[in-house]
């Protein structure tokens, strides 16, 4: 690995990886301080509680990963890391670098003075692929920081315990790091920014509706193990149930897509 | 010894296309050498396959007497390479540029100061950000991170483009003094005044394929010179009847002509003539070109 294209790369981006990390911070804490105000009208007695709340609608549950529990602090954590805003959040921090890894340079005409240099193709990419985690990492610290805060100030968001909350994340990283893995293949075998960007995008989006119908349609329950949103189930994690065995199948999906992209980039002619 | 720059049979296909046909090419050690062409005649494909940024479709290739593209790691930190069209990173400034490029190489940046103060990089340009600059402030870090680390070969495509006459003019004595302190230059430009000046030797390319290949004086003064003689008196009957001599005019007491070959005859007939003037003016590269490439 190049820790000189490392530097580069995390230095291009560090005011935008700042930015979504203060965003991911504000929404993981503004949810959980909006869910102070709904735990605390529920603890005056559950006649006021719409049935809507107490059995939501199956599409609302499959829209948040097959879970919603509006009534502890876990559940709107869980709301929370599914929600579209983090997951765009998140999802740019993913492909801040990845998805431009070579497409950038090549479009920008950069790659030809890096890798006329004594750099192989491996440790240029395996440069971005670790800058990529770091990105990854930082928002995902971002996210953490806010629910730390909230639990420190806001009430009752205290109930959930660190570790778990370390695990939730933790998952959480392993599902975005696939996905920038996702994002450096497309990008190695792109040479326009945008169209890596695009296509890595509609990868994303294209999962998290498969996961979202098969969650709500019985007939293609099946479709939701090709999703990598499946296994990611943050309910599951706080609920102490096993995660592991998904999350080594989201670490499959970030080698093998890494591992590719590796094998790519080195047979490919960089050419505009 | 072994040629510093070996390509045998070198072809590069991009689908039907055939962007490069069968190119050999070889140059020695301390020699500098033209690669000639038009836009799109194969040149910057050689060199990116040179540079092991394309792979060749077939062909063989040594640099510095190391396979290509096996020994790459190993032969770039041996070479500097300037192409024809570069970016650079918009936010960095000049001299992060220039670190950022002297960190991936292990040959020490020894030359960047002095290359600055020529290029009339100051510390105040080198520290504003790349989107900034202008093309001809951009080709002067392009062509400072190409020499930098000393390196014993360098590769120029397209060197002078966005540069003025003046960092022309020095660019050019940066080539002649690279060359005399035994470095080895691969030069490719479509600017044969350029190449005229810096080479000893050049290739020409047409269509992919190389079409010309000998020293840079064969292709221009040696070769065909236009002459212009003024006389005193009048013109002998047949006085220029002379082999090499060709494209005869004559007016009152003057004569134009085109001569190829040993100057040695064409002198001792003049001597024996009232010349007043005599004017010998070697063909340009230019023309030279156009004559082996067959078209304008």
């Amino acid at each position: 690995m190049s820790g000189a294209v490392l530097r580069q790369s995390l230095r291009q981006v560090a005011r935008p990886t700042v930015i979504v990390a203060l965003g991911a911070a504000a929404f993981f804490f503004l949810t959980l301080l909006s869910s102070a105000s709904f735990l605390e009208d529920f603890s005056r007695g559950p006649e006021g509680v719409p049935s809507f709340f107490e059995e939501p609608p199956r599409a609302i549950e499959a829209f948040l990963g097959g879970s919603a529990d509006f009534f502890s602090p876990q559940g709107w954590l869980v709301a929370g890391m599914l929600h579209p805003i983090v997951l765009s959040l998140l999802t740019s921090g993913a492909i801040m670098i990845a998805a431009g890894a070579v497409a950038t340079e090549l479009e920008r005409g950069t790659i030809d003075l890096v890798l006329s240099r004594p750099i192989s193709r491996t440790a240029f990419l395996l440069g971005k692929a670790v800058a990529s985690l770091i990105v990854v990492t930082v928002v995902h610290a971002g996210g953490f920081l806010g629910v730390l805060i909230a639990r420190a100030i806001v009430e009752r968001v205290d109930e959930i315990p660190v570790p778990d909350l370390l695990l939730a994340f933790a998952g959480s990283w392993v599902l975005f790091a696939a996905f920038a893995m996702v994002a450096l293949l497309i990008s190695s075998r792109s040479s326009l920014r945008g169209r890596a960007t695009g296509i890595t995008i509609g990868v994303v989006v294209t999962a998290f509706f498969v996961n979202f119908m098969a969650l709500l349609f019985d007939e293609i329950d099946g479709a939701r193990f090709v999703s990598p949103f499946h296994y990611f189930r943050p309910a599951d994690i706080l609920k102490g149930e096993p995660f592991v065995p998904d999350l080594l199948v989201l670490a499959a999906v970030a080698v093998v897509a890494g591992a590719l992209a590796v094998w790519r980039f080195g047979r490919r002619d960089l050419t505009r | 010894m072994a040629p510093v720059v070996e390509i045998e049979g070198l072809v590069k296909r991009y689908g039907r296309v055939e962007a490069v046909r069968g190119v050999s090419v070889e140059v020695e050690e301390g020699e500098s050498f033209g690669y000639l062409g038009p836009n799109g005649s194969g040149k910057t494909t050689t060199i990116r396959c040179l540079l092991g940024l394309v792979q060749p479709t077939e062909g063989r290739m040594r640099v510095l007497g190391r396979d290509i593209p096996d020994a790459l790691p190993g032969v770039l930190s041996d070479v500097g390479y300037l192409p024809g069209e570069f970016g650079m990173w918009p936010n960095l400034t000049g001299r992060e540029v220039l670190d950022y490029l002297a960190r991936l190489q292990p040959r020490s940046s020894l030359r960047r100061d002095e290359l600055c103060e020529r290029f009339d990089l100051s510390d105040r340009d080198l520290d504003r950000q790349i989107r900034f600059y202008s093309r001809g402030m951009k080709q002067k870090v392009g062509i400072v991170q190409a020499f930098q680390h000393r390196p014993p070969l360098v590769v120029l495509d397209e060197p002078t483009e966005g540069l003025d006459p003046v960092m022309k003019d020095r660019f050019v004595n940066l080539l002649v003094e690279h060359r005399a302190a035994g470095g080895t230059l691969f030069l490719s430009s479509h600017i044969l005044s350029e190449v005229e000046l810096a080479t000893d030797r050049v290739s020409v390319l047409k269509r992919g394929e190389v079409v010309k290949t000998g020293p840079t004086r064969d292709l221009t003064g040696e070769r065909l010179r236009h002459c212009t003689l003024h006389l005193d008196g009048p013109l002998p009957d047949g006085a220029l009847d002379l082999e090499g001599i060709r494209d005869l005019r004559l007016e009152d007491r003057a004569a134009y002509f085109d001569f190829q070959g040993d100057m040695g005859p064409l002198i001792q007939r003049l001597a024996a003539l009232p010349v007043k003037e005599f004017l010998s003016e070697p063909e340009r590269l230019t023309e030279a070109f156009f004559d082996v490439y067959g078209e304008r």
